[in-house]
């Protein structure tokens, strides 16, 4: 609880040196932070900060979250660390800046990263259809509705889906989590999302299941994603995790992230919870955490990490692809990332929702496996125009912002109303305390 | 009197074109810079400096006395800063004609919807501490805003035809005048009607009883879908109240006013600056000027203090509060506002649905209207300058890319208004050369 603050009495206190150790206690233990600087050497008021740190701290006191980390840089430095509440409720373990998360679909954008490598080496292209590389995909059936006697009707794709498409969630497939349609009720009936099974064995089911939309036509979150990650194997011919460890983790010192938690560091995994039915917290069982690389690892939601890792991520983005030498990516490919993909027609099914609900994404476009803000007064967002961002089931989120050249990451472990209301609140708190622009 | 004003409404431009010398003059341009404090007034700069004409802008100064020479205005002050300094301070006319009592630098106006801007700001303090998110449902700190009805039209028998409201309006809804709030003005539809049959607008009725009348009457638009000027503001005072904890008062006055230096902007006039209250006027049937009851200048704060229009000010009062806002949220050290908020604060937020309901080229922002096409504005505004005026006439605009802000003050309703502030506009730019 003291040293929460202790990056902003280091901020206030030192006009002169910096003290990164005493903000980072635990800096020994990883061997890559970012740099880190006084909030006001980068335009960042750090009494402004004061709200984002009292900001995370009352949603633990009222007892809306267990815990809270969040990192905030801004011109490659980290101007606010800040970890609040308890890794672990019951056993009253203390929230850590190395505490272990389950990022869910922040996979994504790291997917998303290593497919992007293969296209600069010229392994695909983004117009190509899908099926040149899954055969299976070729010739894809698409469910337009149901019949009078309520059995589904299906058509022939009108073409396969591309891969821009395909990195897009604008390819139709589904994604067989709760979603009610007939498509989704396919994948769960085939068990096509198991990570106890291969990723040619998801990839054969889905070469046998309809489409929900006509390729192009409709953004639907999908499994597009654990696609991805497939190919990813068939083009570079490694294992889609090798690749990942090997060309991402490995050189952005991102030493936490994986697709297991390794049982040394299981003492630093924080436990998921939701809203409970009194007001308070409840714990949730969202399976075992895994000690062991799965059979089918998933692209789409399978790793663990830390916030720092997470920024490391996160500010190679913002720098255009490289981060302390090692590039991973050409600035073009990763503006690429951030640009939106998504037709005018498909852009209003984001919307289909309407204001508030879940789904709801006005004002949004979607790149290549990243949303991106397009019009900020109609997200409701103090984002600029061009940000970039995505977020995790169990709450985790992170925006990265190359108007204000600043990268925001947030880890907690809760599902329920207070996610969308820590990430909100921080968008609001974060660029109160940008006062340079 | 009279050749007294004349001489020391030259002043300004006098000064600007004999000193190519040493700046001389913020004495001689202010004679009353000492009573009401120098402290507060920005820095004043030789026109050049800035890259403004002084030859030039004595064509402004010349268009201001012209209109109170044709006795189209009782008087006028205008204020002109540009890169964070004042160069031009004009005031022409009287502030009362007929005791003759000549219009000053410090005649205190009322500032109506020009108060607008300011509970905006207000409201947007409290966003930049976590208070509220600008998608979230207005219901969800005014419950009695959940389930309003919205007056879709007429039935055959001249009935008011209601449906239920498709959703609440959101806060940037209503912060942009499109949550489908009426005003209860003059305007003569039902729903207005029915604000003025229930007193909704009563600044001696507490705020609370304000939003309790709102709460049990219709909308006139489905949320989002149409711009309608609306008592949208004053709920936003409520606002302000419900979620500081303070009252709306006392937050503008100790987290806006006294921060600024706003020394004279105040929901009543105190009996002792009452001899610098100007008087309202309108024009009569022969187009001279005559008096307008615009009811009595208060002197003490009213229970219902209306953020959308309750305001007494200053012209430099007022150009305080805009270089904060061009300033990118601060001044003098003092910081209201990040610029990101005030960048959103000049950001369009109406639908494309709503936009065309707004004026041509205008879209409207969180309490600014915004200029995102100056060609169909007809205006010399650069893009994205944000602005609005008051009831009796008062205006301003703040024009980011020109890094320039004017403050014009009048007390009048009529034609002139429009006349002398499309004026102003054309004199402004004329002289900035650089």
């Amino acid at each position: 609880m003291r040293w929460r603050c202790m990056p902003l009495v280091v901020a206030l206190v030192a006009a002169v040196a910096l003290g990164v150790l005493s903000v980072e206690p635990m800096a020994a233990a990883r061997a890559a932070d970012l740099e880190t600087a006084s909030p006001s050497e980068v335009g960042v008021s750090a009494e402004r900060l004061e709200r984002l740190d009292a900001g995370m701290q009352r949603l633990v006191d009222e007892g809306k979250l267990a815990g809270v980390v969040t990192l905030l840089a801004r011109h490659g430095k980290v101007v606010f660390v800040d970890a609040v509440g308890k890794q672990d409720v019951s056993a009253g373990t203390p929230m850590a800046r190395d505490t272990i998360f389950r990022i869910y679909s922040m996979t994504k954008p790291i997917t998303g990263v290593a497919m992007m490598m293969l296209h600069e080496e010229g392994k695909f292209r983004l117009g190509e259809p899908v099926s040149k590389y899954i055969p299976g995909f070729a010739n894809l059936k698409v469910h337009v509705g149901d019949r009078a006697d309520g059995s589904p009707r299906l058509e022939d794709a009108d073409r396969s889906m591309t891969m821009a498409e395909l990195m897009s969630h604008t390819g139709g497939l589904g994604y067989g989590l709760g979603a009610s349609n007939h498509v989704d009720r396919l994948y769960r009936e085939h068990g096509v999302l198991n990570a106890d099974a291969t990723l040619g064995s998801m990839v054969d089911k889905l070469s046998n299941l309809p489409l929900l939309a006509q390729p192009g036509t409709r953004w639907f979150y999908s499994v597009g994603v654990d696609v991805q990650g497939y190919l990813i194997e068939q083009l570079s011919g490694q294992p889609f995790a090798e690749f990942l460890e090997e060309r991402i983790f490995e050189p952005l010192g991102m030493v936490d992230t994986a697709f297991y938690v390794p049982e040394a560091k299981l003492d630093r995994v924080a436990g998921i919870y939701r809203d409970g039915e009194d007001g308070g917290l409840a714990e949730t069982d969202m399976g075992p955490t895994r000690t062991s690389m799965p059979a089918g690892p998933s692209g789409g939601g399978g790793l663990w990490g830390t916030a720092d890792d997470y920024l490391r991520f996160a500010q190679m983005m913002l720098n255009g692809g490289e981060l302390d030498g090692v590039r991973l990516l050409s600035p073009r490919t990763v503006e690429l990332m951030q640009t939106n993909y998504v037709t005018d027609e498909a852009r209003r099914t984001m919307v289909a929702g309407g204001a508030g609900h879940w789904s709801s994404m006005p004002g949004q476009g979607f790149g290549l496996d990243f949303a991106v803000a397009l019009d900020p007064a109609a997200t409701g967002e103090p984002y600029p125009k061009g940000v970039y961002y995505w977020g995790g089931a169990a709450g985790t989120w992170f925006w990265i912002d190359p108007v204000t050249d600043l990268t925001f990451v947030g880890m907690i472990q809760h599902l329920g109303p207070a996610a969308a209301h820590v990430q909100g609140i921080s968008r609001n708190l974060v660029y109160q305390a940008v006062v340079e622009p | 009197m009279r050749s007294n004003l004349k001489l020391w409404r030259y002043a300004p431009v006098i000064v600007t074109l004999a000193a190519a010398v040493a700046w001389a003059g913020t004495a001689s341009v202010e004679p009353v810079a000492a009573e009401r404090g120098a402290a507060l007034d920005l820095e004043t700069v030789d026109p050049a400096e800035v890259g403004i004409s002084a030859e030039r802008l004595e064509r402004l100064d010349a268009g201001m006395q012209r209109m109170v020479d044709e006795g189209k205005l009782a008087g006028v002050v205008t204020l002109l800063a540009r890169h964070g300094k004042l160069v031009f301070a004009d005031v022409v006319g009287e502030q009362n004609v007929e005791t003759g009592v000549p219009m000053t630098r410090d005649s205190i106006f009322r500032i109506y919807s020009m108060s607008k801007p300011i509970t905006g700001v207000a409201l947007m303090m409290l966003y930049e501490e976590g208070a509220f998110r600008l998608n979230d449902p207005v219901s969800k700190y005014i419950p009695g805003f959940a389930n309003l009805k919205v007056h879709v039209g007429d039935t055959a028998g001249g009935s008011p035809k209601l449906e239920d409201a498709n959703r609440s309006m959101t806060m940037a809804e209503l912060m942009s005048h499109s949550g489908g709030l009426g005003y209860g003005l003059g305007a003569a539809n039902h729903v207005d009607r029915l604000y003025r049959e229930h007193g909704v607008l009563n600044a001696d009725a507490s705020l609370e009883t304000m939003i309790d009348k709102l709460s049990g009457l219709p909308l006139l638009a489905q949320p989002g879908t149409r711009w309608y000027y609306s008592i949208g503001v004053d709920v936003q005072g409520y606002l302000v109240e419900q979620l500081s904890g303070m009252p709306f008062p006392e937050f503008l006055q100790e987290r806006v006013f006294d921060p600024l230096g706003m020394v004279d902007t105040a929901f009543y006039v105190p009996e002792d600056k009452l001899d610098r209250v100007a008087l309202i006027y309108g024009a009569d049937e022969n187009s001279h000027l005559e008096e307008a009851d615009m009811g009595r200048t208060r002197t003490s704060m009213p229970a219902g203090p209306s953020g959308g229009g309750g305001l007494w000010g200053t012209a430099d009062d007022y150009l305080r509060f805009t270089q904060m806002l061009l300033n990118g949220g601060e001044l003098d050290g003092v910081r209201l506002l990040a610029p990101r908020t005030v960048e959103m604060m000049r950001t369009n937020y109406l639908s494309a649905e709503a936009l065309p309901t707004m004026r041509a080229g205008t879209g409207f922002g969180l309490d600014f209207a915004v200029v995102h096409d100056p060609a169909a504005a007809r205006e010399p505004y650069a893009t994205g300058s944000y602005f609005w005026g008051g009831a009796a006439g008062t205006w301003f605009w703040i024009d980011p890319v020109t890094d320039l802000t004017f403050v014009g003050m009048i007390q009048h309703l009529g034609a002139s208004v429009q006349e002398v502030q499309g004026l102003s506009r054309n004199l402004v730019y004329q002289a900035v050369v650089e």
